[in-house]
């Protein structure tokens, strides 16, 4: 399915130690950037995050703020990097992206920026195609 | 040095607040803008996520790949946004990180090539 294009993140989850093989992980990403310029998914940008070891957490509340060391415990799969990409074909920049799982065990999530008020108006996209 | 702010949110709280609460929420994030270059902060990046029923998730299961709706972690808090800065240490992001409203934020650095 296409529609009108949209700036979706790229969210990569998983355990920060159980990449098998970082370089041939690294040459699968380049693989995908690759084949995202070929099937027109533009990359905005990326980031892949350190380890979830060193992070540090501020819970603000109510209360005020809180600091202390992280990971974020309520996760059993902690962010390891992010893309940002603009594109009309979420469900084919998905497919493009399972390839990166083959050397990196995790999971995926794709989901499109603008907050929740931009966003409320929208129908709720389905993958059950 | 480069870092992420990773806003982990109860999407219920904004959805639910009222015309004073969501201006609080948005009055928190601007001072985070607005104060960052006094400190030396330089914000790169910044994007609010749509919810989390805008998910859509895929996985390996065994040998297949497996597509599905939803995020990737039921929470409470799921990721709502990130900002994405050049600080000059941690502290001062922590610092900064304090102006914005009610979310457990976490700092992350980020790997350089």
């Amino acid at each position: 399915m296409t529609s009108t294009p949209r700036t979706w993140t790229l969210l990569l989850w998983g355990d920060p130690d159980a990449c098998l093989d970082l370089g041939a992980s690294y040459a699968a990403h380049e693989r995908f950037a690759a084949d995202c310029a070929a099937h027109g998914h533009e990359i905005l940008g990326g980031e892949e995050l350190a380890s979830p070891s060193a992070a540090r957490l501020l819970r603000v509340g109510a209360d005020g703020p809180e600091l202390s060391d992280g990971p974020f415990a309520e996760l059993t799969e902690q962010l390891g990097g992010f893309y940002l990409i603009r594109t009309a074909d979420p469900d084919g920049l998905l497919h493009l992206a399972a390839t990166l799982l083959e050397n990196d065990p995790g999971t995926i999530e794709l989901r499109p920026v603008g907050g929740m008020s931009a966003v409320d108006a929208e129908p709720v996209a389905s993958v059950a195609s | 040095m480069k870092l992420v702010v990773l806003v982990h949110e109860d999407e219920e709280t904004y959805r639910s607040a009222d015309a004073a609460g969501r201006a609080r929420y948005v009055r928190g994030h601007e001072a985070f803008a607005q104060e960052a270059p006094g400190v030396g902060v330089t914000i790169l990046a910044c994007e609010a996520l749509a919810g989390v029923t805008h998910a859509r998730t895929v996985r390996h299961v065994g040998d297949a790949t497996e597509v599905t709706d939803g995020p990737v972690a039921r929470t409470t808090e799921p990721l709502g946004g990130f900002y994405l800065v050049d600080a000059p240490d941690v502290a001062t992001l922590e610092g900064l990180v304090r102006l914005l409203p009610e979310a457990t934020h976490e700092i992350r650095e980020c790997v350089e090539p």
